[in-house]
């Protein structure tokens, strides 16, 4: 019993040691593709803000961020550097022609916006300061000014171009349509595929959409999202079953997330533009049923 | 999806799976380990013994019909019966000389005496061939049930945790079964062996005991016999 005894636990001992060293999990490794994201939520939020903006009144808005940022006490330096250099001016250069005048005459709206805007800031700057002083005062002033002026266009100053630039600050709009689909980054990280363009995308969701009949009646919809990664051939037919992406603790996710599959593949195949069949190749499709909820 | 449930960087291994499970998954699984040692000693022991047995019962059953004589082998063997078949005939030749070195006048009861003798001489034989025995039959037929509660253990604690930790993703679920599984390969470790040589000895342990009746009634024809010549 003793020689049975001791050569049992040698030899499970062996075994045990065998099993330490060798018994390693192999991962499962899944090919590394890239899927390239695409919410299925509607587009009235994007195309809403983007109406907005558009019919927004700008002016009213960007005004004020630009008297903001604009410092007050060098503009009277400025003006008086432009007030008082067309007097200085007249004596140092040899009188113009009485043809130049004329023409200088004639130059004089052109010239007169630009000193206008300064002008008007100023008085706006002015009336802002001195209230009591109305800026019909200063609209005279302007008139008479321009007098001089057309000398001083006449003959180039380049002391006069920090008066003549634009010192207002380059004001913060609201984004425009542009940055709006700026901030849609589309297609792959490896960035040297073409990208489907938004109306692309848009399709894909519209035929998918068709066929979705999101969970009704599920509360929590926010924990309902489910995202699915669509693989297509190239004819837009899918070349493998859709498969789940994230996963829920909601009981009712799991009908959300059959019912997102069921229309995937109830709407296969899909039409697609075929030379950039790269980048749709591997889809990943966001379901909201939220989205749906508030009437997409 | 809770991001802040950070899971631990888990160990996969044999030892990890061990050393990550519940207390009483870890009891399960040393007691079953245990009992395999256990269990394959006595296999090992066994084995030695039954291949002892058989050989020795040859070699008697050779000398035996060798056509020596009953009176030399006995002289021979009386001092040390060493296996069961020698036993046997040992315990049988001692109740019949005793009776004649008594010099009793009835040999009418001879015949039953050795008879039973013999019969006893079998059933303690049969004994020492069956101890332990028994342990192999537990094992095997335990072993798979108590490592199934280690599994059904460590899946409750597991499922606990899930419970505990609001998420169903299963890089959560799966350490704690697996960890929960390893108790039920153990204990299916322990009782596969346990139930094959179970069987197998138990089948050579009837094979030696019929065997060795056959013999005894062999032994108890000759003796009969010879009382019928000498009456």
């Amino acid at each position: 019993m003793r020689s049975g005894m001791a050569v049992s636990s040698v030899a499970h001992a062996v075994v045990l040691g065998w099993g330490l060293l060798t018994f390693a999990p192999n991962p499962l490794e899944a090919p590394l593709t890239e899927a390239m994201p695409v919410d299925l939520v509607p587009l009235d939020e994007i195309t809403r803000t983007r109406q907005g903006s558009l019919k927004a009144p700008k002016p009213e808005e960007i005004k004020p961020a630009a008297e903001k940022v604009e410092q007050p006490k060098q503009q009277p330096e400025v003006e008086k550097k432009a007030e008082k250099k067309p007097e200085i001016k007249p004596a140092a250069p040899p009188q113009p022609s009485e043809e130049m005048k004329k023409e200088a005459k004639k130059e004089e709206p052109k010239s007169d916006p630009i000193k206008d805007l300064i002008v008007k800031d100023d008085a706006l700057e002015q009336a802002k300061d001195t209230k009591k002083t109305p800026p019909k005062k200063e609209q005279p002033k302007v008139a008479e000014k321009p007098k001089a002026p057309p000398v001083k266009q006449r003959n180039f100053n380049p002391d006069q171009i920090a008066a003549l630039l634009d010192k207002r600050e380059p004001q913060r709009q609201q984004s425009s349509a542009e940055q709006v689909s700026r901030s849609q980054s589309l297609g792959v990280s490896s960035g040297n595929s073409p990208r489907l363009t938004q109306s692309e995308i848009d399709a894909l969701r519209a035929q998918i959409q068709a066929c979705w009949n999101p969970p009704v009646g599920a509360e929590n919809a926010q924990e309902l999202v489910v995202r699915v990664r669509i693989q297509f051939r190239t004819d837009g037919s899918l070349s493998a079953e859709p498969t789940l992406i994230n996963r829920g603790s909601s009981p009712y996710f799991q009908v959300a997330a059959e019912s997102a599959m069921r229309a995937v593949r109830r709407c296969a195949p899909y039409t697609l533009p075929a030379a950039k069949y790269e980048v749709w190749k591997d889809v990943e499709v966001t379901f909201d049923p939220r989205d749906m909820f508030r009437g997409g | 999806m809770n991001p802040e449930v950070v899971t631990p960087a888990l160990d996969i291994s044999l030892w990890g799976l061990f050393w990550q499970a519940h207390l009483v998954v870890k009891a399960v699984m040393i007691g079953l380990m245990a009992a395999s040692i256990w269990v394959w000693a006595i296999v090992i022991d066994k084995t030695i013994l039954f291949a002892r047995t058989k050989r020795q019962m040859d070699k008697f059953e050779q000398v035996f019909w060798s056509g020596q004589s009953l009176e030399e082998l006995y002289r021979n063997l009386s001092t040390r019966p060493n296996n069961s078949m020698a036993a046997l005939f040992v315990a049988a030749m001692r109740e019949w000389k005793r009776t004649y070195e008594s010099g009793a006048r009835s040999l009418q009861g001879l015949t039953q005496r050795i008879d039973k003798v013999m019969d006893v001489t079998i059933s303690r034989e049969v004994e020492r061939l069956e101890s332990k025995l028994l342990v192999l039959a537990t094992v095997g037929s335990a072993g798979p049930f108590i490592g199934l509660f280690g599994t059904v253990w460590g899946i409750m604690t597991s499922f606990q945790s899930i419970a505990a930790s609001k998420n169903t993703s299963l890089a959560v679920v799966a350490p704690g079964i697996a960890e929960a599984l390893f108790a039920t390969a153990i204990g299916l470790v322990a009782a596969i062996p346990a139930t094959i040589f179970y069987n197998k000895f138990i089948s050579q342990v009837n094979r030696t005991a019929s065997r060795m009746e056959g013999f005894a009634d062999e032994f108890s024809a000759i003796l009969s016999r010879q009382v019928d010549e000498k009456m």
